[in-house]
């Protein structure tokens, strides 16, 4: 059997990446930040936590509006979803695809990865590691694409300014979407990388 | 330091995490949005209309008074009769509007001269106008108003019905004007149900319904109204809207006005214009014949009546009759008169008694008949020779016989004036003929050649006199231009003359200069230490 670091004592800082022995040191000789030990059930609960908070959030994203384009001939707000269909309709494939992949897709993916890691680990599962391993690398790269539609949304009202001829203000549903983005990394952050393999010790 | 120690022993209870109040912290947010958003919402309500022309699904707004109270949700056809079902989402706030007795419509753009001419409907589309219901019963289903109300909002004001026999060019919105303000609008125009005449609405906002009382009279503002008279061309207009849209204007009549009065202060007769809104009534009609010898061209149906010069009636018919008696024909002009536009006159007739019946009027005109009274068609107008009749006093006529009991009456006539003047003119033709024109041009000849002679003497006797004293006169000139030239004596001495003063001037201005600063000189005299001109540096 081989023995993990963590049943020997032995901690890598999470900073600086010194590695120490728990049991000599309570802080990193070298950075002075304070040790601990792995905890995959603490990591993944609090992940979880995180994650039902995002899942929460997604709601009012979408139901909310996120936009408000007034013109000549009067102003609507529009949706996250609304915006999909309209550029659907209006010939956009494009552009209501890109949009589709950045406020449904790759929030629901994130949200459907990151629940089975944290389900596993919480279960104790120690099926397909390296599967899992890859499966947050994936939600890690991602991640960077979620803020799509906030960066759009900001943009477009900067920009789109023209009194009364045609004018974009945002509306409440973008701020939930931007709390679902951040609230999710938060999620993935906390989940611990390291989880996915403590199940070994355990079969 | 191989074996596990007792750190490695999992805690089998759990105690919740701090991070657990974030997702409740989002649960708690959402919750509210929630019960938020369902308390905003409002009532849901269908109106029907004939059609949807202009509504978009989610796009159509609910205003009132301008405000957004709602949102076209869906569009659907009717299921039972034709026309369209707009249900529509009400704000919260405006749950008023879903009661008993409200009205919905649907306002389009609408161009026009007044001012209401809901041209931010033009840019922002068609929308659905509501007028709330005063009641207090909740009601979900409306029958829109396919026409906007012209009273919109519970406008404080006055509705007045007016009857016309046409309606012109008024339309609902049309101005009311009150002296050249306006006061009001015509909110509906409608045929009358006897089909004889329009009845118009209009609507005249508080405070000027004050205005409005059983003198008032109105009339059709519409239009230019040009007229030519002994006070040269004028032209009334209420306004250039009035003119292009049509407009009503109304005023009171003045003190002394013997017009028709208006019974109900809510049913007028709306006039064709002010003169017609202000003409005196014209009292009973009397139906009068007039048989004419001659031929009577010019004259028209409509054409006036005149009394002494004041107008009393109108030309009925003309028709043509023939006797056989005397193989001749003549024609026949039947007349309305209305002695009450004879004014005063009328009034003392009235006190007599006179005016009472028709048969004692009969004998009046018998009894003015033997003194002369006659009719006579006259020349109204050189230039178009319309013909009017004339009822006057012509002692120098003929003895009639007037058949007092005779119905309708039959007026005696004389001649037409156009026949004495076409005599007059024969007249004039005739002493022209009668002119010795010729021994007229044989003196004028004489007393041209004598001209002549006399134009002779003036060349030769009086020219050269003349000549001389102008040569006289250029002399005396050249003289007087050596007296004032440059070089002169006069000149000099009017140069030394100035440049004296000059100096002279000087003078008296540094004594001022010194009396300013010295003002006690006046009385003490120059100091003897001070001198008169500053030196200072």
């Amino acid at each position: 059997m081989i023995a993990r670091a963590s049943q020997l004592g032995i901690a890598r800082c999470r900073v600086c990446g010194q590695i120490e022995d728990m049991a000599a040191v309570a802080r990193c000789s070298r950075c002075g930040r304070r040790l601990r030990l792995p905890n995959p059930r603490t990591s993944a609960e609090r992940s979880l936590a995180w994650l039902i908070a995002a899942v929460i959030l997604y709601i009012p994203a979408n139901v909310l509006p996120v936009m408000y384009v007034s013109g000549i001939g009067g102003g609507a707000e529009s949706t996250i979803y609304g915006g999909i269909l309209e550029f659907w309709r209006s010939g956009s494939l494009g552009l209501a695809l890109l949009i589709f992949g950045a406020s449904v897709a790759v929030p629901i993916t994130k949200f459907v990865a990151l629940g089975l890691l944290i389900t596993t680990t919480l279960l104790n599962s120690s099926g397909a590691p390296a599967q899992r391993a890859r499966l947050y690398r994936f939600v890690e790269f991602i991640g960077y694409w979620s803020m799509l539609d906030v960066v759009v949304v900001a943009l477009t009202c900067r920009l789109v300014r023209f009194g009364s001829l045609a004018v974009a203000e945002p509306r409440p549903g973008i701020v939930f979407f931007c709390a679902v983005v951040i609230v999710t990394m938060i999620s993935a952050f906390s989940f611990d990388e390291r989880s996915i393999w403590a199940a070994r010790s355990h079969p | 330091m191989t074996e596990p120690r007792e750190l490695l022993v999992e805690r089998r209870r759990w105690r919740p995490q701090l991070v657990w109040v974030i997702p409740i912290l989002a649960a708690l947010l959402g919750a509210s949005l929630m019960v938020q958003s369902w308390r905003s919402k409002g009532p849901r309500i269908t109106i029907s209309f004939q059609s949807a022309d202009g509504l978009q699904v989610g796009k159509t707004l609910v205003k009132y008074r301008s405000i957004v109270i709602g949102r076209v949700s869906a569009l659907a056809l009717s299921s039972g009769e034709d026309g369209v079902d707009v249900t529509v989402d009400l704000d919260r706030s405006a749950a008023n509007a879903a009661t008993e007795g409200s009205h919905f419509w649907v306002q389009h753009p609408r161009f026009g001269i007044d001012s209401e001419a809901h041209l931010d409907s033009l840019l922002s589309g068609a929308y659905i106008g509501v007028e709330m219901g005063r009641s207090a019963k909740a009601q979900r289903n409306f029958v829109g108003l396919e026409e906007p109300p012209a009273l919109a909002h519970g406008h404080a004001g006055r509705l007045v019905t007016l009857r016309a026999d046409s309606l012109g060019s008024l339309q609902p919105g049309a101005p009311v004007y009150f002296r050249k303000i306006r006061v009001g609008r015509v909110t509906e125009t409608l045929l009358e149900a006897s089909h004889q005449g329009v009845q118009i609405r209009i609507f005249v906002d508080a405070p000027n319904d004050q205005l409005i009382s059983t003198r008032t009279r109105f009339w059709n503002a519409s239009g230019v109204d040009l007229s030519l008279n002994a006070d040269g061309l004028q032209l009334r207009t209420e306004s250039l809207a009035a003119v292009l849209s049509g407009g009503i204007a109304f005023e009171d009549a003045p003190a002394d006005f013997r017009g028709v009065e208006t019974q109900h202060a809510e049913d007028f007769t709306l006039y064709t214009n002010r003169g017609a809104a202000f003409a005196p009534a014209p009292g009973e009609a009397h139906l009068v014949r007039m048989r004419f010898k001659h031929a009577l061209r010019g004259l028209t149906i409509g054409a006036p009546v005149e009394m002494v010069g004041v107008e009393i009636g109108h030309v009925s018919g003309i028709d043509l009759e023939y006797s056989p008696k005397d193989q001749s024909f003549a024609v026949v002009v039947s007349a309305m008169l209305f002695p009450q536009l004879m004014g005063h006159a009328y009034e003392t007739l009235a006190a007599e008694g006179t005016a009472a019946s028709e048969d004692r009027m009969a004998v009046l005109i018998g009894r003015l008949v033997n003194r002369g009274l006659r009719v006579q068609p006259r020349l109204g107008s050189l230039l178009t020779g319309q013909l009017y009749l004339a009822i006057d006093f012509m002692p120098a006529s003929s003895r009639v016989t007037f058949d007092a009991s005779r119905r309708p009456l039959e007026l005696p006539t004389v001649d037409s004036a156009t026949g004495e003047l076409q005599l007059r003119v024969a007249s004039i033709a005739e002493k022209l003929d009668n002119m010795p024109l010729g021994s007229i041009g044989s003196h004028l000849d004489g007393s041209l050649s004598s001209l002549q002679a006399l134009l002779g003497h003036v060349d030769n006797d009086l020219l050269p006199p003349a000549t001389a004293t102008i040569m006289d006169a250029r002399a005396a000139l050249s003289t007087l231009r050596g007296t004032i030239s440059d070089d002169s004596p006069l000149h000099d001495k009017i140069d030394r003359t100035l440049e004296d003063t000059d100096a002279t001037l000087l003078e008296v201005r540094s004594l001022a200069g010194y009396l300013q600063r010295h003002p006690d000189a006046l009385l003490r005299g120059r100091r003897p230490d001070s001198k008169p001109v500053s030196a200072a540096p």
